[in-house]
This record gives C-alpha cells, structure tokens and sequence, in this order.
C-alpha cells in the first residue's frame, strides 16, 4: 500500500473512534454501529475460510451462537467478569472451529458446504433444546452490565470497546493472511496437491483457518450480547450463516476494505428504508448474484480498479537476491546413511486401481547426483509411478526407500520434507499468486516462527520473511525469472511456468527432483534452457528424475534411462544401449519396426 | 473429404499446433505419427470441435466447420474415436452401440438400425456375445472394437481414430490393425493418429509425420517407412543410421 | 409392536420424500457436478402454486401436480441459466454453490410476499381420515407419497434405462466429450436435468403438504436434510438415496418417539458428518481416483 493511502486509512480509522460525538443518537451509535462492528470481527473471520482458504462455510452463524452463549451462560450464571467470558468465547468458538474444520481435511465444494449447513442447524437445535444450559426458546435475559473497574461500556459506550477490537480483529487478520500462514492457505486453495508436495502441510493449515476464524466468530458473539442485553435462538439462523456471505461477497474477498463496506451494507440497508424489511432476503439474493457475475472482486474490487493501481513494489523493495547465487542447498544427508547405498530404490513396487495393473513389480535405482530419465510410451505408467515416490498414491504393494529409510504411509507433504521435490505433467502452480509468492510457499519449511511470531510481526518474522524473500529472488534469477516476480503465475507464457514449478522444486532443498515432462509444449528454444538447467542442477550435486517425451532431451541429459511398457521395467541402462534395445524398440515404433525398416 | 489448412491452436498450451495441414482424399486411410506429446490428439479433438483453433480451417467437402459445436460436427458425418476409447462403461454394448447412431436414430427406420447392428456385430462377433454385459467390463481390446463399431453405427462420412493401440498388448493390436484393413478395404474414409509408427505405416495410404506441432514428414506410406528421419523422430538425433547408433539392417 | 409399525410407517413416508429431493440432487450431479442448494425453497414454491391451483383455482390435486410440475421446470430453466451455467463456465464451485443458496433466498422471500408468512392446511386429496389395518392406523396420503415417490423414481430410472433420450443423459454423465461426440447436445441435457429435477422437487411440495403444513418456511429443513440423504447415499446413486431418505426418514421417526421431538432433526446430520468423515463418497458412491 502506498505511504499516503496507508496513513490516510489511518487517519479515517482513528477519526471513526469519535463517531459518538457526532451523533447521540443511541439507536445510531449503539444499535447500528456496534452492529457492523461485531460483524465486521466476523466476516473478517469468514475471509479467512471462504477468501484465503477457498472453502464454503453456511455455518457460521454456529460459531457465533457458540460464542454468544458461552460468554451469556458465564457471566450470568457463573458470573464470570466480561473479560474471562470473552476468553472463554473464544476459545469455545475455537474448540467448535475445530469440529467445524475435521470435514474440511477431506472435503471440499458442496460436500463441504453441506456440513457447514448440517453443523449450524445442529448448534441451533441444540440452543433450543438444552433449556438447561440455554433457557431454550426464551433466551438468556439480564445480561449484566458491562464494566472495567471505574469504565463502563453500557449504551453508547460499547461502541469504545468494540470499535478497538474491530480494528485489532482485522489487523490480526490482515497479519496472517500476509504472512506465510496467508501463502499457505492460499497455496492449499489453488492447488491442494502441489501444496502439499511443497512441503504445506494441509492437515495443519485447513484445521487452523477454521480455528482462526471461529475464534474471531466466538469473540463477535461474546460482544453481541451486550447489544440487546439479551441471546435467544432465533438469532442464529441458517439465514444468517447466509447474511454473513452476502456481506462478504458484496463487499469482496480478501479485502479488509471489503470486510467492512459489507457489513456497512448488511446492516444498514434494512434500516434505511423502511419497507425494506419485507423484500430484504430477495434484495440480499439478488446482489449476491450481481456481485457473482457481474462484479467480481464486489465493492473493494471496484475500488481497486478505480484507484491507482496498487504499487507492487514490495516485493522487490526489501531485500535483493541474497550472496549464495543460486538460492540452492542441497539437503545435507543426516545420519550414518549420507553418501551410503543408493539415494532411492524402489522394491517390487506396484499398484492396481481396480483391476487395472498400472504399476508392476517395478524396481527402479537412482544413484546418488545421477540423471535419470524414465521413458516409455502412452499409458506405460511413468506418470504412476511420480505419483507414487512422491505420496500421491500408496502403492498396493511393494515399497520405496530414499536415503535408506523406507516411506511408511508417507503423505506428500512428508515427502516433500524428506527431500524429494517434483513438477507437475500438467503445470500445477498457483495461478493467482506472484511468482515470487509461488517460490516463497515451496520456502515454507524455512519459516519456524509461530502464530504469535505472525500475530507481533517480531523480528524473528521479519527475519524468516526477509531472508526467504532474498532466496526466493535467487532461485528465480538462476532459472531466469527474476524480472518476473511481481506477476500473477497465471500470467506466464508456458515455457517460463515451467521454470517457475522448477524454481518452486528447488526452494525445498531437495536431494532428488522429480521432472514430469519439464519440456512438453516448449519451443526446442525453451528446451534447451530446461536441458541447461537440468546439467547445472546436476553439477550442483542433485539427483534428478527426469520423465520425458523428447528423446533427444533425454538421449543428451540422462546418466540411466529406464524404459516402461504396460507398467513394468521392459529396460534399463546408458541412452546408446537403450536407444538399440528390441524390445525398447518395438514398444515405441511397433513390433514390425524391424522388419519394414528392414525392406528398405 | 477432409481438408486441414493452416490450423493453429494454443491448448493449455500442452499440445499448441503451429501451423498443420493435411488432406484426407475419400475413401483413403491417412496416418498422422509423431510421439506423444506432438500435437496428435490435438489435431483430432480440433477437427472434431472439442477445441477451438485460434487459426486455419476445417473443411469436410468443402464445408468449413468453423465454430460449429462438436455435437453439430458429429452429425455432419464426422465420427471421432477418442484416445483411450471412452465407451460409457455403465452402458451395455448394445446401449453404446445405439448411441453411436444418435444423431440420426429418430429419423432412422428401425430395420436400417438393425442391418447396422447386424454388420457390426458381423465384423466383431465378440461385441455380438457381449451384447448384453456393460461396456465398462470389456477387455481394453474389446474396448477398442465396440469405440469403432460406435463411430461406424453413425454411417460416417469420415472415422477419426486416436491411438487404437494405446494400451494394448501386442497380439491386440494386430487384431485392431486387421480391422483398420478390413474397413479400409470397404472404401471408409479414415485419418489414423497412432504413435506405433510402423504400424500405422503398414495400413495408411499416405502418411504425414508431426513434431512439435508441426508438419515435418509427409508423403507415400510405403516410402516414409523406409525413411530414416521417422525413426529419429522417436527416439533422438542419435538414432539417425548415420551417427553410428541407429538401424541395424 | 403396533407402535414400532406404526413408526415404521411414518418413518417410511418422510423418507420417501427426503428420497425424492435427494433423488433430483443425484440427477443434476451426474450432469453438471453440481447441486442445486434451492432445492429446498422449490419444493415449496411447488406446494404454494399447488395449494392455489387446488383451492383458488379449484382445479383438485391432480391440477395442483400439474401445476406445481410446470412451476418446477420453469425454476429449473431459470436456476440452470441464471446460477449453473455462469459458474460452469468459471469453473469456480464457490459461485455456483452461493448463486443457488442465492436463488433459493430469493424464491423464499417471494414467496412470502405473495402467499404471506402464514402456514396453511393443504386439503389431502383422500381424505384425513386414518385407514386402520392391523391395529395400524395410516393417513391415506402417507400411503400416496410412497407411492407417488416410487411411481416417480422408477419413472425417471425407466427413462434413463429404456429411451434413447434417458441414455443419452447417462451418455453425458459419464463422459461429456464423448457424448458430444456422438451427437448428443450436451449443454441441454445438462438443462434439461436442471428442469427434470427442479419439477421433482416441485412435485414433492404437493405430495408432502397435505402431511405438513403449506408454508414459505417448509423448504429450508426438508431441503438440507435431502442434501444429507443425497451424500449419504452417495451423490451418484439412485439406489443410495432410497436407502439414505428411508435411513433418516426412521432415525427422525425413532428419534422423536424415544429421545425427544426437539431432537429429531439432529441424528440426520450427525449422521452425515459421520459418513462423510468416513465414506467421503456416500455408502453407495464410487471412489474416485485424483489424477495428477
């Protein structure tokens, strides 16, 4: 954000904390303002899962009731002071977030939005039914006043606490969806495979944005009720996990601007016009749609557009390509098992799908800083068989060892952290981030600071962000990209995305990289850029795997090509043995080769 | 029959064509070779409307096909065998088969519907035992026969095949080549995409090479066959007889 | 034991109609993978137009199906072409699944401008006197709803096992560009299934209002308990969701007579989040394969 936009949003941001003295009006200050306040804390919230992470909640209207009555119960019945039940709200938002996100690790789309929908209708049944707890259908009453020693924030002075909190709450946010945390959701959304082959962990991270979020809905609710002075069921409807939606779509994603415009909306348009109540669901319905298809971005994305284009600068601004040239380490091997054995042996590895044999028995050697090309035809089982080094699939039966220990079950993300890296046959990378950010989530495993360091922006995080930064321009000058940092990825010719996923590799340190069709679709220019690409990786110690339709490519690179028919090794050894092997041969160009060539 | 000129397409831009032109005359087969990833598919899945060309023209008897959907281009008499078959594998044989003839069924008297049938049925007589069984159940090889009785069912003026031996074992293949023979030598119009060069060679007519989304090779099938330069194609520079490396002969 | 038939029975005949909205999710799925989260709210519209068409109009229950049916294609036309087909196009499933949660608001709130925010009694065609066998005591229209929900699903399997148009739309939902291939119009069979199952869920506001009450709220629950019948059963299988619609039809009836009527709505979803933690592709669903 430019300097004077940045102090001018400052600037607007203090001058709100006055808005009582403007108007008195309690209906205005109390009812309105603090409204859209405690509902900008969680629609901020709610970007976080349905603008970072790319997941559809219609349940949050859930976690806020669990925060709602949380806070209700304890200063009522436990007569809990407001701060300890604002915790305690938290933290059940939290613990429900939690609940919420298990479905997330394994669904997606409208899977995932059903149980969202099934979650929020669960939470209201129980409100109502356990009277207990919750007085049912009546409602907890007489919430007590809310007061800090000698300050009270009854009536209009709620607006001073949680107009504060609100802006704490999106500064928060704004924090983490900046930093790697932010990258990581973001890379999960885009691409949830090669997330995790670059090292994202996604049973982490998906847990962890609904936990963020729901501890933000936990602390709206635990604010709402000292609005009405009162917390009833009704409240909570599957009608509002779609207003909170609404307000976020129309006010655009991914926007603290947005986050804020939305609520606005929401929560002032019924009170405007006065009939408005009656036709406000097909009002709310109709700009969900309009913002859907004809204003992308909603309220914040207009704004963008008409405002100068945004300085891009900071990418480049903080740090240049850091002294070690490359930006490449290969991993150091620990232990008694460095420089011992092979780097990678596969042991009668093999997997079915269904009835189909893909992979058969496959024993495949790669040496230590070897390149290795793995070739045969359509349907061989080439692309099988990276799926399987790198975790994508388990195999039926059969096991790989790399660096003399075996994967036992191990997902990608745990392969990608034992040093294997890999590009995809069909370009995976995330499309609507920078190809700086791009590198920067395959540096993952180099950020150790915490969510507090993320939180405090501490110097530990400004140093883990710094330094990777500075790598990541290295990695992107040594493939050539470096001028091309600020760009969207999608924006990329072709042949520079392909150096991108390269790149991406690189950033994790890796002893093997897995190249699946690096050259398919270049230009034999770009091809021999990946070709002089693959010789320096190469000269820098790494061992590489290389599949491949381009013989010459491979004929020119390759220490050891193995060739692959019907799922199994059909040959192996030096490119000039391979390029005169019969079978290798037949497989390719058909089993008369020898003999039509032979009329000639 | 068939006229490609000029065809230019930017796919994902896995497969990008630059340029490609061939001619398919009427009642020849034609091959296209090259490896995988040349541009084979491509070519096909453009002709047939699945993608769009960003430029050049198709033309089935002169009748340029531009912008027309791929469903209008089937019912214009251009059956299309894809890669890997794509039968509807919970459809019985017989429901595939009736499906091949869907763009003209309802105007078809059902006797002519059945003397298709029977022909097909004729010519595979393992599709006529399997009538009943669901097409999902088929070998890879019987796969392959029900993909072109399909396309036959559909009274083509012109069968495109993708990679027919994609995934066969060899005896298969040859059983799909006798076939390929066979409908050739009914005077049907093909064009033959198959990275089995020698194969397709064997069969076609003519015969174009393509690499890298271009032309490279095109002319008599018998004469390419002897050509050293189709055997580079695949399998590197140094497989060319003059480096020393390639052809023992 | 009369009391465990006479649950048995109830449970059956709500199960039929969780089946029956489950069963149009399942038809617009195998098309386009996508779903129509308004279902719900057109089940409604088509119990209001009947209720209108049956005492307005006096046109009877058969007028009132009749009319709900068309309702219901004219809806599907309008969510296939105002929500579907934008998204399809994008890819994004974010927009198609608030587009339709976006519809399903806006028919809800029409609703209730037209036909106010009163419930009212929808006259059951034969009557709302208990037929009694076995000591059993039955309303006749629970007895029209099971068989209208079979009729109506062996009706539509018929279609797509015996015509050449219904093997067609399997042709496409199994495999788009071979069926566009064949010559099959995909883009309208994919409208046509959007139509197919909206009137189903119109349909099924007319044969389950005579059992509850006519109302702009009734969809909303009847709508999401069949989203958890449809996933349950397994999004691709007509057999799934007659096993999930009768599951939860039982466990609701069960539920409310030994646990507590206020709790009634909750095993259903439970029991979704649990199969889906577990079965991610339904009981029935066939497990796909990511390709990489």
């Amino acid at each position: 954000m430019p300097r004077a936009l940045r102090t001018l949003v400052l600037v607007a941001a203090a001058a709100f904390l006055f808005l009582p003295f403007v108007t008195q009006n309690p209906y205005y200050v109390h009812s309105v303002a603090c409204k859209v306040c405690i509902y900008v804390i969680l629609v901020a919230g709610l970007d976080l899962v349905v603008g970072y992470s790319g997941d559809v909640s219609v349940g949050h209207a859930g976690l806020y009731a669990a925060g709602a009555y949380t806070a209700a119960i304890l200063v009522t019945k436990a007569h809990w002071p407001f701060l300890p039940a604002a915790l305690a709200a938290i933290a059940m938002g939290a613990l429900f977030g939690l609940l919420l996100g298990v479905p997330a690790l394994r669904l997606s789309g409208p899977y995932l939005a059903v149980s969202t929908i099934a979650f929020g209708l669960i939470v209201q049944t129980v409100v109502n039914e356990a009277e207990k707890l919750t007085e049912g259908s009546l409602g907890i009453q007489n919430i007590p006043k809310l007061t800090f020693g000698r300050w009270n924030f009854e009536g209009n002075n709620l607006y001073y606490l949680v107009y504060p909190l609100m802006l704490l709450s999106l500064l928060a946010v704004h924090r983490v969806a900046t930093s790697y945390w932010g990258r990581a959701f973001e890379a999960l959304k885009e691409s949830s495979i090669a997330a995790e082959c670059s090292g994202i962990s996604r049973y982490r991270y998906k847990l962890s944005v609904f936990v963020l979020s729901a501890a933000l809905a936990g602390l709206a609710g635990a604010l709402f009720i000292h609005i009405d002075k009162y917390v009833g069921p009704t409240t909570f409807s599957l009608q509002l996990s779609i207003l909170f939606l609404i307000a976020l779509i129309f006010g655009g994603t991914r926007s603290l601007l947005g986050n804020v415009l939305g609520c606005l909306v929401v929560v002032v348009l019924p009170d405007v016009f006065n009939r408005f109540a009656d036709y406000q669901l097909m009002t709310f319905g109709a700009l969900l749609l309009f913002t859907l298809y004809v204003l992308p971005g909603g309220l914040a994305g207009l704004l963008r557009r008409a405002l100068p284009a945004r300085a891009t600068a900071h990418t480049t601004e903080e740090a240049g390509p850091d002294g070690s040239e490359t930006g490449i380490r290969v991993r150091k091997e620990d232990g008694a098992d460095a420089d011992a054995g092979d780097l990678l042996a596969t042991e009668r590895l093999t997997i079915a799908f269904g009835g189909l044999v893909a992979v058969n028995g496959l024993d495949l050697v790669i040496r230590r800083g070897e390149v290795h090309a793995l070739i045969g035809p359509n349907g061989s089982g080439k692309s099988t068989t990276v799926n399987l080094l790198t975790g994508v699939y388990r195999p039926t039966s059969g096991r790989v060892v790399f660096g003399g220990r075996p994967f036992q079950n191990a997902s990608p993300f745990a392969v990608s952290r034992s040093g294997i890296a890999r590009t995809f046959q069909n370009v995976a990378l995330f499309g609507d981030m920078t190809v700086l950010e791009n590198v920067l989530v395959g540096l993952h495993h180099t950020f150790h600071g915490g969510l507090l360091d993320v939180l405090f922006r501490t110097p530990r995080a400004k140093r883990e962000e710094k330094d990777a930064r500075s790598r990541a321009l290295s990695l992107l000058a040594f493939v050539g990209l470096d001028s091309l940092a600020p760009e969207r990825a999608r924006n990329l010719p072709y042949g520079k995305q392909r150096l991108l996923e390269i790149a991406r590799a690189l950033a994790q340190d890796p002893r093997l990289v897995v190249l699946d069709e690096p050259a398919a679709g270049l230009t034999s220019g770009e091809i021999a850029a990946v070709d002089g690409l693959i010789v320096k990786l190469k000269a820098r110690g790494l061992a590489v795997l290389l599949i491949e339709h381009h013989m010459d490519l491979v004929m020119s690179v390759s220490d050891t090509v193995t060739v692959l028919d019907f799922g199994e090794k059909i040959a192996t050894g030096i490119p000039a043995e391979i390029q005169k092997d019969d079978r290798v041969i037949n497989a390719y160009l058909g089993t008369d080769a020898h003999a039509m060539a032979a009329d000639a | 029959m068939l006229e490609i000129r000029d065809l230019v397409v930017r796919y994902g831009p896995l497969e990008a064509l630059h340029g490609v032109s061939l001619s398919v005359p009427d009642g020849k087969l034609v091959a296209v070779i090259g490896s995988n990833g040349a541009g084979k598919t491509t070519m096909l899945r453009t002709i047939s409307g699945l993608l769009r060309p960003a430029s050049g023209a198709v033309e089935l008897e002169g009748r340029s096909l531009a912008g027309l959907k791929p469903h209008a281009i089937a019912r214009l008499g251009i059956a299309h065998v894809p890669e890997g078959r794509r039968v509807f594998p919970d459809q019985s044989v017989l429901d595939n088969l009736l499906l091949g003839a869907f763009s003209h069924l309802a105007g078809t008297p059902k006797a002519e519907i059945q003397s298709l049938l029977d022909d097909i049925f004729t010519s595979f007589p393992r599709l006529a035992e399997r009538r009943t069984q669901l097409a999902g159940t088929l070998s890879g090889g019987e796969q392959q026969m029900l993909a072109i009785g399909r396309a036959l069912m559909a009274k083509p003026r012109v069968i495109l095949l993708d990679e027919p031996s994609m995934g066969l074992a060899p005896l298969l293949i040859d059983e799909v080549f006798r076939r390929l023979e066979a409908l050739k030598a009914r005077g049907i119009t093909m064009l033959l995409v198959e990275q089995l060069a020698y194969r397709a060679l064997a069969v076609a007519d003519t015969a174009y090479v393509i690499e890298h989304g271009k032309i490279e090779i095109s002319g008599d099938a018998q004469a390419l066959a002897k050509d050293p330069r189709v055997r580079a194609a695949y399998l590197g520079e140094a497989a060319r007889p003059d480096s020393g490396i390639g052809l023992r002969t | 034991m009369t009391d465990l038939l006479q649950l048995i029975l109830s449970g059956v005949a709500l199960g039929m109609i969780y089946a029956l909205l489950a069963f149009g999710y399942n038809i617009t799925f195998s098309t386009s993978r996508t779903i129509n989260f308004a279902q719900g709210e057109f089940l409604m519209l088509g119990a209001l137009t009947g209720l209108t068409a049956a005492v307005t109009w006096k046109l009877g229950y058969a007028g009132a199906l009749f009319a709900a049916a068309i309702v219901g294609c004219l809806l599907g036309v309008v969510l296939e072409k105002a929500a579907i087909a934008p998204a399809l196009k994008t890819r994004s499933a974010v927009s198609w699944i608030l587009a339709t949660v976006a519809l399903g608001i806006i028919a809800r709130n029409a609703a209730e401008r037209i036909w106010g925010t009163d419930d009212a009694r929808f006259p059951a065609p034969l009557g709302d006197d208990p037929l009694t066998f076995l000591g059993v005591r039955v309303l006749p229209q629970e007895l029209l709803v099971i068989g209208a929900a079979a009729l109506i699903m062996s009706g539509v399997e018929l279609f797509r096992r015996k015509s050449i148009w219904g093997k067609a739309v399997t042709a496409v939902a199994a495999d788009k560009d071979a069926a566009a291939l064949m010559g099959i119009n995909v883009p309208l069979v994919i409208t046509f299934s959007f139509v197919l199952s909206s009137a189903i869920a119109a349909v099924s506001g007319v044969l389950v209002a005579p059992l509850t009450l006519a109302g702009a709220t009734m969809g909303t629950l009847l709508g999401t308990k069949a989203y958890a019948v449809a996933i349950v059963g397994g999004l691709q299988s007509g057999l799934g969701v007659l096993v999930g619609g009768l599951l939860l039809g039982l466990s609701e009836q069960f539920t409310a007579r030994y646990v507590s009527t206020g709790y009634k709505d909750t095993p259903g979803f439970v029991l979704l989040i649990f199969i889906l933690l577990v079965k991610p592709s339904g009981l029935f669903g066939k497990k796909s394969i990511k390709k990489v």
